[in-house]
């Protein structure tokens, strides 16, 4: 599979511009993160994928045709989870993802006992979705996004309520998928994207700041990330944009992100979130 | 194969879903109405009342609470968020069509457990009468479609207005449109509450349930129609309506299915057969005009008919033959029921040109020709169609053709040809070979035929009327009896057979006979032969006497009148009152518009004489005297009758109804009491007696009867006032 994003351009009609003259390229294999602050244009972007939107100028190409012209064809190699969903909460688990796997067009009833054992809902399968945690209702969102093995997978801050062990688990299985598929994981955490991507895309004003490896984009934060222990009252260096504050016995020990760090700060190696703050900060600027 | 894996989930998961549950069991309950405050049905025979008024009941609730559950599920997966992974998910046509599918399948077996819920107690009702086809027709045809309609409609308008208050208060609109007063008189308008006039017990006639069928299917139309047109207006790329609208229109079949499914309603709207578009009031002076001109006619002609009916599709093809002995110059006209189409005319061999005008007078159009001036030839005209029912005859419909019932009048048989009077008539119908055929208003019965062998028999006869005023043909027995004094030839529907015999029907007629004979003298309506009693369907709507004949309503014998205790009556009371007609048919036919002197009045005093020989004085006085006396005290007590100057005030149809009411009270309550109250003055029965029975014969001298004994002269002949008679 793959998809052309050309010169798109997405204009709400209350006048909000979500995304400006954006261009890029999504091809199987491939884990793509993205990254961007809230109102960013991440959730857009998503939507426009899935023909959830029309844009308002560009267009998006689904293996060389474009894609609002074969949306079924689109919506049977999909698998998506959104930000927020419902489920229908009479339904147990299993009767559930057996009416995701209809609405798909799945046909095997495998397909659903493997997804439920591949989200380890196995225990709740025929427990009524009402009776779930949030972290369980999550899970299901997700199983359903796994449905029939669908060639393209957006993912929209899939693993919000899952605990940390779920988390990892969950992200490793999207990195299986995305061995022959697109995966596009759209998340605040980082160390997500950074511990899974091949890819990272960062979005910001609706402009794509970066798009490349995450390290390419470590590496192009690399001396502009420092630290130094301030007092409680003490202003922060000019240019210089906080990334994390963690109390020490001499005061607070500050990790900064700036273009030019001032002398008070100890260079450090880069993260991956230091270098997507770095970025922003620094697209902020222009 | 895609849209029955969705039918197949969606249906699943309504079935899970507790709301969907409790409207079900809500449904279940609605034909209750039926039995308590919703009563459609206007002439409530026992049918009318334990399957027409529940069915009517059922189907007009159970829509609006299915339409209630459309909009809720729409509104609840908008509100929940699971409309988003549907959309991202499957088809929306599809997807669509196989959650309203799934909604209407568990409507249907709701429909089907409604049924079978009440079927023992309507069966009991019933009784013999039960019919368990017709009564399962009726849940199929009025309440299984309409509620599709409903939920179609419901679905649609949440559709394309995405809000569930603004869907609920279009939904309402339409319900108000159904039930208005406009839609009263415009039977097609009445989607969610179909018409039944009345229904016969003994005759099941399916008139109504074509009807109904046929205006479902107007209406499933329309809403498939609007439910199409809603899946244009989907909400698409997060667009608003118009927005949505236009990207819909991209997918042609769509706005091409909405248009040809409102289209094909529309048209058949426009070309029902059912009822006339004349005028809601019978047109009298118009057939009085055309009867004259036919009447006065030099051109005297025989005419042969042959018809040939379709029970199955209710339609007749006929051919009438007339030999003209003097042509009209100039223009003819003929008028045929306005359901049929002339096919063809031909006068001596030659081709005629006619042309109908489609200007529905009394259910009739008129076709106008123009013939050579060649005497002596022979007129063949062919005709045929679905039989139309007068408009001003709704919604109490009597004509009709079908499988266990046949009646025609007039130009429902054959044409009626102005400007020619036709003095003898050959007629040859073919029937289903069950329906025994009557013909005229004195009901002969045809007993001339062939059997053709293929389930129908060919019927001839010949009449010396220029036309048929009516045709009846059901499944009837005859028995043959004497009283002491007459010879009855009593015809009834063979379904009530048992009940003849078990309530001794024949022993009450030859008794009431007797005994008006001893105490009134001869009715009128006696001649030589055999008196012929003759069972009407009570779709007719109410009985009548003639030479030598008398009519009697059906449910005068049914389950539910002789199960009535309040009115002290069971079948024998009931058919002594309907015989006594016999006597006081004609002597106040024409009652006072209040209702204060009628043959209604005469006859029920004198069905409380009989009571009163035949059980006692405690029980007449029981059952008659005191509830003349409730039901009068209880008018005199009614505000409005009390101040009649406020009776303007209220609004015409409120009015309309006290005023049927009082003219219903002072016919069978006041009047009676009024009769005992002149017999006591008299001095007693034997000198009331000599009044009625000097005062009948008085009326049976009037030119045969020709001139009703009125009020006044009633008080002359009792030497009283009307001051004398008037209740405390």
């Amino acid at each position: 599979m793959k998809i052309d994003i050309n010169n798109i351009t997405m204009i709400y009609p209350s006048g909000k511009k979500a995304l400006r003259d954006i261009t890029t390229k999504l091809e199987s294999p491939g884990f793509v993160g993205i990254l961007g602050p809230n109102g960013a244009g991440k959730t857009t972007l998503m939507k426009l994928l899935i023909a959830g939107l029309v844009p308002t100028k560009g267009e998006i190409i689904l293996d060389e045709k474009p894609l609002l012209s074969q949306e079924t064809r689109l919506k049977s190699q999909l698998g998506y989870l959104p930000q927020s969903f419902g489920l229908y909460d009479e339904l147990t688990v299993w009767q559930f993802l057996d009416y995701m796997a209809a609405l798909k067009g799945v046909k095997s009833r495998k397909a659903v006992d493997e997804v439920i054992n591949r989200t380890s809902l196995t225990e709740q399968r025929k427990n009524r979705i009402r009776s779930l945690s949030g972290g369980q209702r999550q899970r299901v969102g997700i199983a359903q996004a796994l449905l029939g093995d669908p060639q393209l997978i957006i993912l929209d801050e899939p693993t919000v309520g899952l605990d940390p062990e779920e988390r990892v688990k969950f992200r490793n299985i999207f990195s299986e998928m995305a061995q022959n598929k697109i995966v596009l994981l759209s998340t605040h955490i980082v160390e997500d994207v950074q511990a899974v991507c091949s890819r990272v895309l960062v979005i910001y004003g609706g402009e794509i700041l970066y798009d490349g490896a995450p390290s390419a984009l470590i590496s192009e934060a690399a001396g502009h990330v420092g630290t130094y222990v301030s007092g409680a009252d003490d202003p922060i260096p000019d240019g210089c944009h906080v990334v994390s504050k963690v109390n020490v016995s001499e005061g607070i020990r500050c990790r900064i992100v700036a273009e030019a760090l001032p002398t008070v700060a100890a260079n450090v190696e880069p993260t991956l979130e230091d270098a997507y703050l770095y970025c922003i900060h620094k697209e902020g600027k222009k | 194969m895609r849209f029955f894996s969705l039918y197949r989930v969606e249906l699943r998961r309504l079935l899970l879903t507790k709301q969907i549950w409790l409207i079900a069991a809500l449904c279940l309950c609605t034909p209750l109405l039926g039995y308590t405050v919703y009563s459609p049905v206007v002439w409530e025979t026992t049918s009318g009342l334990y399957i027409g008024n529940p069915v009517l009941a059922g189907t007009a609730a159970g829509a609006i609470l299915w339409a209630i559950i459309a909009i809720v599920e729409g509104s609840r997966q908008r509100r929940s968020g699971t409309d988003v992974l549907a959309e991202a998910s499957a088809p929306p046509t599809a997807h669509s069509a196989a959650k309203t599918t799934a909604l209407m399948t568990i409507s249907a077996a709701v429909t089907l457990l409604c049924a079978l819920l009440y079927l023992p107690f309507t069966a009991a009702k019933l009784e013999y009468l039960f019919d368990a086809g017709f009564y399962f027709m009726n849940f199929l045809v009025f309440m299984l479609p309409t509620w599709w309609i409903s939920i179609l409609f419901a679905d649609g308008l949440y559709r394309i207005t995405r809000r569930a208050e603004l869907s609920a208060l279009l939904y309402a609109a339409l319900v108000y449109i159904s039930f208005s007063r406009f839609a009263e008189r415009n039977y097609f308008m009445q989607w969610l509450n179909p018409v039944i006039g009345s229904y016969s017990d003994g005759f099941p006639d399916i008139w109504y349930l074509r009807l109904g069928l046929y205006t479902r299917l107007v209406w499933l139309c329309i809403a498939a129609g609007l439910w199409a047109f809603s899946l244009i207006c989907a909400r698409k790329y997060q667009k608003g309506l118009i927005g949505s609208f236009v990207c819909g229109l991209k997918k042609v079949y769509l706005p091409v299915c909405a248009a040809a499914l409102a289209v094909t309603g529309a048209v058949l709207w426009n070309v029902q057969p059912f009822i006339g578009n004349g005028s809601d009031e019978y047109d009298l002076e118009n057939e009085n005009k055309f009867m004259d001109e036919n009447m006065t006619s030099e051109a005297i002609t025989t005419a042969n008919h042959y018809l040939k009916l379709d029970p199955v599709f209710g339609t007749l093809s006929g051919k009438s033959e007339y030999q003209l002995n003097k042509v009209k110059e100039g223009e003819n006209i003929l008028r045929l029921n306005a359901g049929y189409k002339i096919k063809s005319m031909t006068y001596g061999g030659e081709t005629i040109n006619f042309r109908t005008v489609k200007e529905d007078i009394n259910g009739q159009y008129d076709t106008y020709f123009e013939l050579p001036y060649k005497h002596g030839q022979k007129l063949i005209i062919e005709y045929g169609g679905y039989l139309t029912a007068a408009r001003c005859y709704m919604p109490m419909v009597s004509t009709s053709i079908g499988s266990n019932y046949i009646r025609m009048t007039g130009t429902d048989c054959m044409p009626k040809l102005a400007n020619y009077f036709v003095m003898k008539t050959d007629l040859e119908v073919t029937l289903p070979d069950g329906l025994t055929p009557f013909l005229g208003s004195e009901h002969k019965p045809l007993t001339d035929f062939t059997d053709n062998g293929d389930g129908t028999r060919t019927y001839r006869t010949a009449l010396d009327v220029d036309y048929i005023t009516d045709f009846v043909a059901g499944n009837y027995v005859t028995d043959e009896f004497s009283s002491d004094d007459y010879d009855f030839r009593f015809i009834y529907g063979d379904i009530y057979r048992s009940a003849v015999d078990k309530y001794d029907v024949r022993q009450t007629i030859c008794s009431v006979f007797d005994y008006c004979t001893e105490h009134y003298g001869k009715p009128l309506y006696i001649d030589g032969d055999a008196f012929l009693l003759f069972q009407m369907n009570s779709m007719t709507g109410g009985g009548y006497a003639v030479s030598g004949m008398s009519t009697w309503l059906e449910d005068v014998i049914s389950p539910n009148t002789l199960s009535d205790s309040n009115r002290g009556a069971n079948a024998t009371e009931i058919f002594i009152h309907e015989m006594i007609h016999q006597w006081w048919g004609g002597v106040g036919m024409w009652c006072d518009e209040d209702g204060l002197w009628s043959a209604e009045g005469l006859t029920v005093y004198s069905t409380y004489r009989i009571v009163k020989e035949k059980y006692g004085e405690l029980y007449a006085n029981q059952y008659y005297v005191e509830d003349w006396k409730r039901e009068v005290a209880e008018q005199d007590r009614n505000f409005y009758n009390r101040h009649p100057e406020y009776l303007e005030k209220l609004p015409e149809h409120y009015s309309e109804q006290l005023s049927a009411l009082n003219q219903s009270v002072n016919k069978y309550k006041r009047m009676p009491l009024m009769l005992l109250k002149a017999e006591e003055l008299l001095g007693g029965e034997e000198q009331m007696d000599a009044v009625l029975k000097q005062m009948f014969a008085d009326y049976n001298e009037s030119v045969d009867g020709q001139y009703p004994v009125t009020y006044k002269e009633f008080l002359d002949y009792c030497g009283l006032t009307e001051e004398d008679l008037k209740l405390g």
